[in-house]
């Protein structure tokens, strides 16, 4: 979508920067799922540790953009495809600020795993890390670009994630009626992937503010009632 | 017609001399609603307003040509007395201007002069005044220059004075732009008000005034109407770039 630009070229600045920051915050977050999961695989406490220490920078990254977003909601109080930025803008900020925590949870999950000995290879897990991983940054594309194709393509990877969760779900209930031994830590991994199945969630959710941002509709709910 | 529609514009072409300053406009507008006309300067809203209580009919050399239907009623038809046409159909202009009078002539003095018969000449000041939100303010100094006045408050007496005439509609062009925000929201609280009982068009350089005050906005650009659509719609998603364009504020 080629914009033609705004005659305040300040206006235009902060647009830009809360664009920036997005990027920004999104790549944070990816890096984010990405430790966990390896410091779940690799068996690495130490880059556990690190993701938890880092959502502080994604927390206060998330609050510079809502602050920002507000700002110009009330000294610009943008229209149209201004006002429908800036309302998307504050949504994608909020999902990526639940990504990093759910990063966090998984890390936390893979301290406790990593102490005790491995149930078995983690082959589905990093499959969907690398997916999610994927969404995050094809939704934040769709964001940059208006790109509705992307944004839809969100949409179907996110089947494919909650597939994969049954997936693993069903395999963890048979090592957990085999050996009682196993339960703990096949919980533990089943939350794993329920976490990144909420990530994919917030991924598909930015998707959807996309679709809104672009055609002015909502497709968040079926019955959704905002209506151009 | 619809019985919600009280001015409907056909296919209108509008003239200064040789200049066409409106193209083809058809639009209607409806009953008890805001309608908002906003555009570029230059862009024909003055115009389009004047258009339809035949305000342009003073000015000489112009030409209209197509239909503006009030209530069924051409307006530019030969048999239609224009003065009429303006006592329904009710002005109220940027800058206040009341009469060099006393407050009460100033709202009394439409009606004696249309020879509208009046039983009650205090009465009809006082609702004139109740209406536009005045009475409070002025009914101990009604005898007094209607000049001593803010300029929020001429603007109130200008619409008491237009409503002493009993109109059905009533058109605005830019009421607010010389007055402060509070005389502002002043007068947009009291537009809607007064839409329960009256028409209004109004014609504003101020966006969010538009969107605050308006149901239905029109967008005019080089004499053409761009788009006309519900004032939510055209201030979420409007159809057309263009509108989006300028409603944003983005290089023409
Ligand atoms: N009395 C007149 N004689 C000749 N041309 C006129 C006259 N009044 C307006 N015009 C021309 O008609 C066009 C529309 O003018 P109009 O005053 O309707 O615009 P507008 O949209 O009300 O602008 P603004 O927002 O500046 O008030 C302009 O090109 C203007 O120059
Ligand atoms: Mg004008």
């Amino acid at each position: 979508m080629e914009e033609k630009r705004h005659t305040s070229s300040h206006y235009e600045k902060e647009l830009q920067q809360i664009k920036d920051g997005l990027i920004y915050l999104g790549a944070l977050t990816e890096k984010a799922i990405q430790d966990a999961m390896q410091a779940l695989s690799g068996r690495d406490s130490e880059l556990a540790k690190k993701v938890i220490g880092a959502d502080d920078e994604i927390d206060r990254l998330d609050t510079d953009i809502e602050e920002r977003c507000i700002k110009i909601l009330a000294l610009r109080q943008p229209t149209a495809i201004d006002l429908r930025f800036i309302t998307t803008a504050i949504k994608i900020t909020g999902h990526l600020e639940r990504i990093g925590d759910m990063a966090v949870n998984i890390a936390e999950k893979a301290l406790q795993l990593n102490e005790e000995p491995q149930l078995k290879p983690y082959i589905d897990l990093p499959r969907m890390s690398d997916l999610v991983g994927q969404m995050i940054k094809e939704s934040l594309d769709s964001f940059i670009r208006a790109d509705l194709n992307l944004a839809e393509n969100v949409r179907r990877t996110e089947q494919v994630i909650d597939d994969l969760n049954e997936q693993i779900f069903r395999e963890l209930l048979t090592f957990m009626m085999e050996d009682s031994k196993a339960i703990h830590r096949a919980l533990l991994i089943m939350q794993v992937s329920k976490n990144m199945e909420r990530i994919a969630d917030h991924a598909k959710g930015i998707a959807d503010m996309v679709t809104y941002m672009v055609t002015g509709e909502c497709v968040r709910h079926q019955t959704c009632g905002i209506e151009a | 017609m619809d019985s919600n529609i009280i001015i409907d514009l056909k296919n209108v072409n509008f003239y200064y001399g040789q200049t066409r300053a409106l193209s083809n406009i058809s639009m209607t507008f409806r009953k008890n609603k805001v309608t908002a006309l906003i555009g570029p300067s230059g862009c024909g809203k003055s115009t389009l307003l004047r258009l339809l209580n035949r305000m342009n009919d003073l000015i000489d050399g112009t030409r209209v040509e197509g239909e503006i239907l009030y209530e069924d009623q051409n307006i530019y038809a030969p048999d239609v007395d224009p003065v009429e046409i303006r006592r329904k159909i009710g002005m109220v202009f940027q800058k206040p201007n009341p009469f060099p009078k006393t407050i009460y002539n100033n709202i009394s003095y439409g009606p004696k002069l249309t020879g509208v018969p009046v039983d009650d000449m205090n009465a009809l000041v006082e609702q004139s005044l109740k209406q536009a939100v005045l009475w409070d303010e002025v009914k101990d100094i009604l005898n007094q220059s209607a000049m001593n006045l803010s300029g929020g408050q001429q603007q109130r007496l200008c619409i008491a004075r237009a409503l002493a005439m009993k109109p059905d509609i009533l058109l605005m062009d830019e009421p607010t732009s010389a007055l402060d925000p509070i005389s502002t929201a002043k007068i947009e609280e009291l537009i809607e008000e007064l839409k329960k009982d009256y028409t209004i068009i109004i014609v504003t350089h101020n966006m969010q005034q538009a969107a605050r005050i308006s149901d239905e906005t029109a967008f005019f650009y080089l004499g053409n109407l761009v788009e006309y659509n519900k004032t939510e719609k055209i201030f979420t998603k409007p159809d057309v770039k263009q509108t989006e364009d300028y409603i944003t504020g983005r290089f023409g």
